[in-house]
């Protein structure tokens, strides 16, 4: 009976110490997406999706999230160094980031880097150092419009999209993985709709 | 039966233990799940598995005697301790003629993509060139006693005081007399902090004392500017044909991307370097199908008639990174004025590689290995090596899963790329005017099958005869590690006239054979050069080493060369 009630109180000691050791390695967004504040006459609206083991983190804004076909969007990829020690990020010109835009079925619609020649290109690649807490934002333009396949350069029709961006910088001494069959270190996303003009 | 009771005891005991440590562990779990349960892109994604910097050393001692050495001379250790016997392991830097030997080494500056070059005229002096992470410029280096030493003479100037330079690419005219550097010049220019606006010019700055010094401006050969950026220069010279009709002569060739489209120029310098022609389109400019180019000058017949050919890929109507490509030429017969029609030097070729070294684009950028790299030997045959993949994929980037695939395909016929990522092929033509090439003959053999690529070809003349060199970096060393294509080293093969069709067997050149592959990049090329003496038996080999490296996010690469010796 003592090796019972011993038994009993070390499967709750290690219960409770298996949850406080490993809490932290769970991959918990730290917010949601949600409206945060105004640029003029537009929302910006904040997307948030970073696990806590990525020193990089990663957040995103629109100037809307309401859009009519064939118009464009103003979003902006952010990149903090949220770790204690400077990190070094590689990447090859204009592949910074990746966006993908998917319906509400998850087939892609719009992939930024097939709007450019980027992708083509062979120079060196870039570095960009981040200190502790600095950030880097780039501002892209994206056309809601299909950008391959036969419906090529049209807008998109009305509905929900999802507006994912790819971190697809590698980043010295931190894995990177395959998201989303990309080659990236993480990502995040947002909602956008498209209505009648 | 005291001690039974308590046997008994304990084995109700352990019993109750363990079916305790079983319920912790469920009740571990199902108090975690809750944490698990992350609605995000990431959650589905296979992680890479990262691997301690020193994990190879548990495995030390079951190494052969070779790699052990190369391993610990890679890792800079003098004296190892193996089964209670002291190893004095010699510096890997040496001044054996034949062995390895540090080019760029510096532990804070990424150097890559190098190119070398070597007086002709007098193999004392050899310069290379390469990329300088971290600085923003290419760096040149220099040796004055025939590559067994080397220093750094200084960062080549840019255009602008703020730009940044890549793709650098280095030649000796072919009388010796000029050292010329081609290079980009890259730029911001939109002033705004968020927003990238790339501007780039290919510019060639030169020296005529063997690379001592040089140019405090270069001189831009192809121009970028809004609506054209040109990449991926190319530069060489009349190689083996030194004289005053071509000492002089230069040529250079670019990828250059406008809003309609990409295509490969050509422009042509006739005064060392110092001025050059308006660019030349060598391919349609309303489509975007052609990358990597290459120039080359052949047989001077008079100041009028000399030869000059470029080569490049065509990702052809299939696509980039998928299916088929071609490579495809044209020729001159006025040192550049005029060109003939474009030939497929390679046509169809069985399948072009994916963007990312495979497997499930675990490595450095691949595609670019698909490049042709070309020569015009004294004979006036013209050879080609590229890499193609005999295992195609149908994602473009070689990872597992194609967002596009539309509909997904549940049961795709070629998943990521895999091992198996690319093979090194070789062509040749017999001369001008290059219009009828040869079937294309594979000349790594490494069954059962790593990636090879980024092939460098090249001639010396050898008692007079004209042997083709062809090197290459080679994954087949990785096999040891479980994971095929992290390790690679250089290794080449040669032929000569009596055995065309034939190469020699592959030989491991690199002292090492373990250089990490990078998650990024490692450059586009690698690059051979040799001398017209006769008493200089060499190819001077330079390659991006990572021997010292055991992740791929380790991103700091260093150039090593070596002189290969041939029969």
């Amino acid at each position: 009976m003592r090796y019972s009630l011993l038994a009993l109180l070390v499967a709750g000691l290690m219960a409770v110490a298996g949850y406080a050791l490993v809490q932290p390695m769970q991959k918990t967004p730290l917010a949601e997406t949600t409206p945060t504040v105004n640029m003029g006459t537009q929302t910006t609206v904040e997307a948030f999706q970073q696990t806590v083991e990525r020193v990089v983190s990663l957040k995103i804004a629109v100037d809307s999230v309401r859009l009519t076909p064939g118009s464009v969007i103003l979003l902006t990829a952010i990149v903090q160094n949220t770790g204690p020690e400077e990190v070094l990020l590689e990447y090859f010109i204009g592949q910074l980031f990746e966006v993908i835009i998917r319906d509400e079925a998850g087939t892609p619609v719009y992939l930024h880097s097939d709007t450019g020649f980027y992708k083509h290109l062979m120079a060196a690649p870039l570095h960009l150092r981040l200190a502790p807490g600095e950030t880097h934002a780039e501002n892209i333009e994206i056309k809601m419009v299909y950008s391959r396949g036969g419906e090529k350069g049209s807008p998109l029709p009305t509905g929900t999209y999802t507006l994912t961006v790819y971190l697809t910088a590698a980043v010295q001494g931190h894995p990177s993985r395959t998201i989303d069959g990309l080659k990236a270190y993480t990502s995040a996303s947002i909602e956008i709709t498209v209505e009648p003009q | 039966m005291w001690w039974k009771r308590k046997a008994g005891f304990a084995a109700v005991g352990s019993l109750s233990v363990l079916a305790a440590l079983v319920a912790a562990g469920f009740l571990g779990l199902m108090v975690l799940r809750p944490g698990e349960v992350v609605d995000e892109p990431t959650a589905n994604a296979a992680a890479v598995p990262a691997q301690a910097p020193d994990w190879l050393n548990q495995h030390l001692d079951k190494l052969s005697g070779g790699a052990l050495m190369a391993v610990l001379q890679a890792k800079g250790v003098t004296e190892y301790t193996l089964a209670g016997k002291t190893i004095t392991v010699p510096p890997r830097a040496s001044f054996d003629p034949t062995a390895d030997t540090p080019v760029g080494t510096d532990p804070s500056i990424h150097e890559n993509e190098p190119s070398i070059t070597v007086n002709p005229t007098n193999p004392r002096f050899v310069v290379a060139i390469s990329h300088a992470l971290y600085t923003g410029y290419c760096a040149v280096f220099r040796s004055t006693d025939g590559g067994l030493t080397w220093s750094f003479v200084k960062y080549l100037p840019l255009r602008f005081p703020n730009d940044w330079c890549a793709d650098p690419v280095v030649r000796y005219s072919p009388n010796g007399a000029i050292v010329y550097a081609a290079y980009m010049s890259i730029r911001d220019v939109n002033p705004e902090p968020d927003v990238v606006e790339l501007e780039a010019d290919i510019v060639v700055c030169r020296s005529t004392n063997n690379g001592a010094s040089w140019c405090t401006t270069p001189v831009v050969a192809i121009p970028g500017g809004p609506g054209r950026f040109p990449d991926k220069p190319w530069i060489d010279v009349h190689r083996f044909f030194p004289g005053s009709n071509t000492n002089t002569k230069v040529y250079v060739t670019a990828t250059v991307f406008t809003s309609t489209g990409c295509h490969i120029e050509f422009s042509r310098s006739t005064n060392g370097g110092l001025a050059w022609s308006t660019p030349t389109p060598l391919t349609p400019t309303d489509e975007c199908f052609v990358q990597g180019s290459r120039p080359i000058g052949g047989k001077a017949v008079s100041s009028t008639v000399g030869h000059v050919l470029a080569c490049w890929y065509h990702a052809e109507e299939d696509g980039w990174w998928t299916g088929v490509f071609d490579i495809r030429c044209r020729s001159s017969g006025d040192y550049g004025v005029t060109w003939g029609p474009e030939v497929a030097a390679v046509n169809d070729m069985q399948f072009e590689l994916t963007y990312w070294l495979g497997p499930d684009c675990n490595y450095h950028r691949w595609w670019g290995a698909m490049f042709p790299s070309i020569m015009i030997g004294p004979d006036g045959v013209a050879h080609i090596v590229y890499t193609a993949d005999l295992t195609p994929s149908d994602s473009w980037h070689g990872c597992t899963q194609d967002p596009f695939e539309d509909p997904p395909d549940p049961e795709p016929e070629y998943e990521g790329a895999d091992e198996e990522a690319g093979d090194i092929f070789y062509v040749r033509s017999h001369g001008y005017p290059y219009d009828f090439w040869s079937f294309p003959y594979m000349v790594s053999r490494d069954n059962p099958g790593y990636a090879q690529g980024y092939a460098t070809v090249n001639v010396k003349v050898i008692n007079g005869v004209p042997v083709v060199f062809v090197a290459w970096l080679d994954h087949r060393g990785s096999f040891w590690t479980g994971a095929p294509n992290s390790k690679y080293g250089v290794y080449a093969a040669w032929t000569w006239p009596d055995k065309w069709g034939r190469f020699a067997h592959n030989i491991q050149i690199s002292d090492v054979d373990i250089s990490h592959s990078d998650f990024l990049f490692i450059g586009d090329y690698i690059d051979s050069a040799t001398s017209n003496q006769a008493n200089d038996p060499f190819v001077y080999l330079i390659w991006t080493d990572r021997s010292d490296k055991f992740s791929e996010f380790d991103f700091e690469d260093d150039v090593w060369m070596k002189k290969v010796p041939l029969p």
